[in-house]
């Protein structure tokens, strides 16, 4: 199985998202407002982002059309939760897609004790940063702070977020102990999260050096 | 060294994110207050959103009928939210307010029907009743005092062509057909399709009504084979099961649902005195 640990990111790609610029002005205000014609505007500017998406951390496409019907009806249910003025839409529905699919695997998983602290499922957009960044630069600058991340940590980011790896086939695909796995994942996520807070140019320093 | 307990705390919020936080864990830690400085929830959930996205690099097209099944259950939600506002709006209308609060309450139950069969769990009830109908769909038609009737729209697995054709229903008679036009016949040695009937004035959950089979894309009539008494339903639901029906959908695939319009309800007729 490839873990992407042995491939760095290339430069072109941070030139490659083209595909994740939508155009046009948010329709969440719309839907929230109870505008039904923007239900098929919605259903045709993110749909294949959606579809891509979960196909994408599921790996499985019975499971990704379960999981897109889910995420929709999420959607349409939190419209008026969504701010333009604190991220973009696509954001919003990226963190929704992925506590769907947290919310289905705690429901499946083996470990019935897996926390779920989303009862309400009520949805807020983080507050904007300082210079407030696009979904394309977002990206990059998440890219960036990822190989700044020690090989182990990126590659268990990378299976888990990227690849819908669960913890134990990371695990068993590293060899290493489900223990260390999660301790990966936790603290290169809030390592991440410090990297991103920095200012874009910092981040972009570090990398240089 | 010792971590502390923010930096437990912050690593057990992570944990969350990456969906690795058990609940011993949450309540070894739910008490400690974050410090100005701690991660917020929203901002590691983003950055793990972020990261998935990263991995995007072509998007594919979502397929048609999900596409449409997800487009139908949007629109019926999103009538409901304009429903509650408009429903706000006429209360100071009183001349208009009570045939737009019917139609109104019929969106509403439309949206909360499709709701209730996505998350419906329960069991059937053992209870058969497998009677034919005692009268015929013309009869049915001409006759019936309190006739309720709805067209086919697309469930969350409608066929590839286009499907036309209603389903009626009399209480009083406990009877009703299917009409289908367009309708993909079945392989009846390996699957079937299967009504349900929505009747939440009896019961949450779904009523069996039956399992049939159909034979050609021409228009196929079928009789409903209600397992118990129906008493008000507000919708109905095919789906495709095994061979012989289920008693408990996982409702997979949904090709087709109806819903009633309860501003087209026939009134029963009181019997003279």
């Amino acid at each position: 199985m490839d873990s992407g640990l042995e491939q760095p990111f290339e430069a072109d790609e941070f030139r490659n998202e083209s595909s994740l610029r939508f155009s046009g002005p948010p329709l969440m205000p719309m839907i929230a407002a109870g505008d039904t014609t923007a239900v098929d505007r919605f259903v045709e500017r993110y749909g294949g982002f959606i579809w891509t998406l979960t196909k994408k951390i599921t790996r499985n496409s019975h499971d990704a059309e379960d999981l897109v019907q889910e995420i929709f009806i999420e959607l349409w249910k939190n419209a008026a939760h969504f701010r333009p003025e604190r991220g973009s839409e696509i954001s919003f529905i990226s963190i929704i897609a992925r506590r769907r699919l947290l919310d289905r695997l705690r429901k499946t998983s083996a470990q019935a004790q897996v926390h779920n602290l989303h009862e309400e499922s009520i949805v807020e957009i983080p507050e904007p940063q300082p210079d407030s960044l696009e979904v394309a630069d977002e990206i990059a600058k998440v890219r960036n702070c990822l190989e700044q991340l020690s090989p182990n940590a990126q590659g268990v980011l990378k299976m888990i977020l990227q690849e819908g790896l669960s913890h134990q086939e990371v695990s068993t695909s590293l060899s290493l102990p489900l223990g260390s796995v999660k301790s990966f994942a936790r603290r290169g996520l809030l390592s991440l999260r410090e990297c991103v807070q920095r200012p874009f140019t910092a981040t972009l320093s570090e990398a240089g050096s | 060294m010792k971590p502390t307990k923010e930096t437990e705390f912050a690593e057990c919020l992570a944990g969350y994110v990456m969906g690795d936080l058990t609940t011993d864990e949450f309540k070894e830690h739910e008490s400690v207050k974050p410090s100005a400085g701690a991660p917020a929830l929203n901002d590691l959930e983003r950055i793990a959103a972020t990261v998935s996205l990263a991995a995007i690099d072509q998007i594919e097209a979502l397929p048609e009928g999900l596409r449409r099944a997800v487009s139908n259950t949007g629109r019926a939600i999103v009538s409901e939210v304009a429903t509650r506002r408009i429903a706000d709006v006429v209360e100071l209308a009183p001349p208009q307010t009570a045939r737009v609060r019917e139609r109104l309450a019929w969106i509403a139950c439309l949206a909360a029907s499709v709701l209730a069969f996505f998350f419906w769990q329960r069991s059937q009830s053992d209870f058969e009743r497998d009677a034919p109908p005692l009268v015929t769909r013309d009869s049915l038609l001409a006759n019936a005092a309190d006739l309720i009737q709805a067209e086919w729209i697309e469930g969350t697995t409608p066929p590839k062509n286009k499907v036309s054709g209603d389903i009626i229903w009399s209480d009083s008679e406990q009877s009703g057909y299917m009409r289908f036009v367009g309708m993909p016949a079945n392989d009846p040695k390996v699957w079937q399709y299967q009504l349900w009937i929505l009747d939440p004035s009896r019961d949450s959950k779904p009523i069996d009504g039956g399992v049939f089979d159909i034979t050609s894309e021409e228009e196929a009539v079928v009789a409903i084979q209600a397992k118990l008494p129906v008493n008000r339903p507000t919708g109905f639901v095919v789906t495709i099961e095994k061979r012989g029906g289920v008693v408990v959908s996982d409702q997979r695939r949904m090709p087709l649902i109806a819903f009633v319009d309860p501003t087209k309800r026939k009134k029963p007729v009181s019997p003279e005195i």
